[in-house]
């Protein structure tokens, strides 16, 4: 009983803690300019995190190495260090993102300007990435998250017609008003979002931080196989919420309280605050993740003591790094720079950098002398594993030229 | 993977299958492969490090090539990446900060000599102490100077 609920609970932990800033601003931005037109994207992203997150969730279970370990080992000190770099620099886009995303939540219900909350918001997260054990963090912000669910009841209430709906999803095509190009780039920001690199990053080292072993392999299978799909389908009912009221309206999403607005109006008063505080768990979990993952990375590639299980004097240098991070993202956060616009350009630049982690994850997983002679791919797997490694070099091929001729997807 | 610069005073050279010598260890393994860059864990089970670069030894009965230590600390990895100016200055750096000096190192506080290897897989496990090691130096600094000031840094395990 008590292993159910706990596994229950790692779901719900899942569901909640999949959507973040970027999956905020990604699907909400693109429900109202290209309605369900880029659904397809967050289904091809949300399978392929799947996979991913599967694979490295089993081998930090079986071998207790997170992801950035192995990209060192099977990449090398070069490649390793330049996707180093190239990670902690759109963490700290993200990071910055996130803090901005909690401050914005946070000053619609205080009426206080978002860039006065953001020495308080980024002082918050460090605090709680110093004293908050690492499961009370993960189940506290991932249950409140289950806040966004607010998303689909404002789609159930504002009544839509479901069999449009659906074929407006099933049958894509680029809308008259968007171009080929700013098509694909949404579609990439979707495809990022769902697949950024924090959350393998993240969920290796928290199954290395829980302790997992091989006994968790099903834990694992279920967090990631129920949780991270419905995690996604709280992503296509922001999609939906907005392009069934926002679209119409020809009203675009530049900011983030204009992610709230079909709930506002859709669910009224009661559905605003339950969507507040959602927004609120939302990026306040995810600037955790970020925070630590910037850790992490830098830890794990440099052989460092890490991780927040032990008390920080146990991992001096890990911590030393959050700090920094948490600092530097407050700071570029406070520059006034537009959180929608970071975000928006976090979430592309992943897309971009995302090949260099995933294929050591996929050799790994291969690997008998890491997962063990029963636990590596199967055929099947590998075929799915191997598409997306086509897919995500494709995607990093075309992205910054889409980003050149779209100007940043105007 | 390259190996532009090899650990100044130790041999360059590194044939794809620097295998370890069976006489002495009784280990073949692919050192690339299975050395490079894996994580070191000290004999508490405290990481300590990645093996940042091996020592190749000949054999000078047999002529073979074999692993003789495993170097790791400060600077060995910008040497074996080519970046000599880098790895001295880390070097140096390193220096100023390891400032309790031991009388009875077992070893070199960069080489780990292979016999103190124990089991190799997905983690290596050596068996010292990371206190003797230089890729602890930063660690301790940063505990005495930034952590040890701030509150709650305290050793109480907070699960």
């Amino acid at each position: 009983m008590k292993k159910v609920l706990g596994v229950a609970l790692g779901v719900l932990t899942a569901i909640g803690g999949f959507v973040d800033m970027g999956d905020l601003v990604a699907n909400a931005a693109t429900g109202a300019r290209f309605d369900m037109n880029l659904a397809w994207v967050v289904v091809v992203g949300v399978i392929g995190i799947v996979v991913y997150a599967e694979m490295s969730g089993r081998v930090a279970a079986l071998c207790g190495r997170p992801v950035f370990d192995l990209v060192r080992e099977r990449l090398g000190p070069r490649f390793g260090l330049a996707n180093l770099l190239a990670s902690f620099f759109i963490n700290m886009l993200t990071l910055t993102a996130e803090i901005a995303g909690v401050a914005l939540s946070l000053s619609l219900v205080s009426s206080v300007n978002y860039l006065f909350l953001i020495p308080f918001v980024a002082l918050l997260v460090w605090l709680v990435c110093w004293r908050m054990s690492f499961v009370m963090m993960e189940r506290v912000f991932g249950l409140l998250g289950l806040c966004l669910i607010v998303f689909a009841v404002a789609v159930w209430k504002i009544g839509p017609d479901w069999n449009q709906l659906l074929s407006g999803s099933t049958h894509p095509h680029v809308p008259h008003s968007e171009t080929l190009f700013t098509y694909a780039y949404f579609g990439i920001a979707l495809f990022g979002a769902a697949m950024t690199p924090y959350e393998v990053f993240f969920f290796s080292s928290g199954a290395v931080e829980d302790g997992w072993t091989s006994k968790d392999l099903g834990e694992n299978k279920i967090n990631v196989l129920v949780g991270f799909p419905l995690g996604g389908a709280l992503s296509l009912a922001i999609m939906a919420s907005t392009h069934l009221l926002l679209a119409p309206r020809h009203i675009s999403v530049d900011q983030l309280s204009q992610v709230a607005l079909p709930v506002a109006s859709a669910v009224g008063r009661l559905g605003l605050a339950v969507v507040i505080i959602g927004i609120f768990a939302a990026t306040f979990g995810a600037a955790l993740e970020t925070s630590l993952s910037a850790g992490y990375v830098v830890a794990q590639y440099l052989g460092w003591p890490w991780g927040k299980r032990d008390a920080p004097r146990t991992a001096t240098r890990f911590h030393v790094v959050i700090m920094i991070a948490i600092f530097g993202a407050a700071v570029f956060g406070l520059s006034g720079i537009d959180p929608v616009k970071v975000t928006e350009y976090s979430i592309v630049l992943s897309a971009a950098a995302l090949p260099l982690t995933y294929f050591p994850i996929l050799v790994i997983a291969n690997d008998a002398r890491y997962v063990g002679p029963d636990h590596t791919n199967g055929r099947f797997l590998n075929a799915v594993a191997s598409v997306y490694l086509i897919i995500l070099l494709l995607v990093a091929i075309a992205t910054i030229p889409l980003m050149i001729i779209t100007k940043g997807g105007a | 993977m390259g190996f532009g610069g090899a650990a100044p005073g130790k041999e360059r050279s590194m044939s794809a299958s620097g295998a370890g010598n069976p006489a002495r260890t009784g280990r073949v393994l692919h050192a690339t492969l299975d050395l490079l860059d894996r994580q070191l864990r000290d004999r508490n089970g405290k990481l300590c490090g990645n093996v940042d670069d091996l020592e190749i030894t000949r054999d000078d009965e047999t002529g073979q090539m074999f692993v003789s230590a495993i170097l790791c600390g400060p600077g060995i990895l910008a040497y074996r990446m080519g970046r000599r100016r880098l790895g001295r200055w880390l070097e140096d750096a390193n220096r100023r900060v390891h400032d309790t000096p031991r009388h009875h190192e077992p070893f070199e506080r960069t080489r780990i000599p292979i016999v103190f290897a124990g089991e190799i897989g997905p983690m290596i496990e050596v068996a010292v102490d990371v206190d003797d090691l230089a890729t602890h130096d930063m660690e301790r600094w940063t505990l005495t100077h930034i952590i040890d000031h701030i509150p709650g840094s305290g050793s109480r395990a907070h699960q």
